[in-house]
């Protein structure tokens, strides 16, 4: 049975997907409550500590300085206030086009 | 009856309320998976491949990784390494929601492929199974049809718009940032108090961070990175005895 390119590589992303999100969604949840609470708490924070950081990262490698402007920009604001996220997001993405433009 | 009645108006609340939270982080998904539509257009792909491709991918950098890896005829093996590391991010949180999902087997399986960065951003740890199905499936059903939206719409996009260098996916990745600062925000305080040993903390887990993207790069740096700062956090956590 051959397949085309397209199929192998939906193929792929399907296993890829079964890999890494479907089987530990499967796999039994049998945890002591240590690594339980781990989990729950500790966990999630260094994802989105890595993940704040990757996004940073890819934008700052694409455009250094206006990135750094509007990231810098939505920290202060997304951590400092109770600004909305719709607000801060379309602010930071005004200066990062005004940078952008700038330069 | 009237419990029948309350009951699914109970429902109706929850999944409008779902629906309205997750719909401003669902539509920045729209220019990436436009994107990735007609980048896959570019190169050849039928509208049904497109399809298949993100229902059954669910990944903007697996989808963007993998077309011009298919263009080039590399073998599965291979594309699924590249997948796999690429995604291998989604481990750690396929774990640590894993107790959101219903319990199961195929139902499980199926809310689990659904999971992405932008679901998890939004979902809340005291979120019921209904909204959680609502978020997930929302950005989901959003993802793959501007997908196939851009594959669509590739014949009408005139040429020198592709070669214009726009980076659409700025304004996704910054909602993203800000939700993920806000999670930080709202979880820190499960961990420890705020001070100067939290800051230290913080700061040196966003400085190692750094420095395995610049070493590991993008695709490697996920699991030291997250075992990194599960470590440090967990250090931080039995400091301030948080039970």
């Amino acid at each position: 049975m051959n397949f085309t390119s397209h199929e192998i590589a939906i193929l792929a992303l399907s296993m890829a997907s079964v890999l890494v999100r479907v089987l530990p969604a499967l796999l039994p949840n049998r945890l002591n409550k240590t690594a339980h609470d781990m989990l729950q708490r500790e966990l999630p924070l260094a994802v989105f500590i890595n993940f704040s950081m990757y996004i940073a990262w890819t934008e700052i490698q694409v455009e250094p300085i206006p990135a750094i402007a509007a990231i810098t920009t939505a920290a202060v604001f997304s951590l400092a206030t109770h600004l909305g996220l719709i607000l801060i997001a379309a602010g930071s993405t005004v200066l990062y086009v005004f940078f952008l433009h700038l330069l | 009856m009237k419990l029948g009645t309350y009951l699914s108006e109970e429902m109706r609340r929850v999944v409008l309320r779902s629906l309205l939270r997750t719909l401003p982080t669902a539509l920045t998904v729209v220019p990436i998976a436009m994107l990735c539509g007609v980048l896959a257009s570019q190169s050849g792909w039928g509208l049904i491949d497109t399809l298949l491709f993100s229902a059954f991918g669910f990944s903007g950098s697996g989808q963007l990784a993998l077309l011009p890896l298919a263009e080039q005829g590399i073998g599965f093996l291979t594309m699924l390494l590249m997948a796999a590391s690429i995604n291998s991010r989604y481990i750690p949180i396929a774990f640590a929601t894993a107790h959101r999902l219903p319990s199961g087997k195929i139902s499980r399986a199926l809310m689990a492929h659904i999971l992405g960065d932008e679901a998890y951003v939004v979902e809340k740890e005291n979120d019921t199974m209904l909204s959680v199905m609502v978020i997930r499936l929302t950005i989901y059903v959003v993802w793959v049809l501007a997908s196939v939206s851009g594959a669509l719409l590739f014949g009408f996009i005139p040429s020198e718009w592709m070669d214009a260098g726009i980076n659409l996916s700025f304004p996704a990745g910054l909602v993203l940032f800000v939700l993920s600062l806000r999670q930080i925000k709202s979880r820190l305080p499960q961990v420890s108090i705020w001070g100067r040993r939290c800051f230290v903390e913080i700061t040196l887990c966003v400085l190692v961070a750094i420095c395995l993207l610049a070493l590991l790069g993008k695709i490697w740096f996920w699991l030291p990175g997250i075992a990194f700062c599960t470590w440090r956090m967990k250090e931080l956590a039995d400091e301030f005895h948080v039970s």
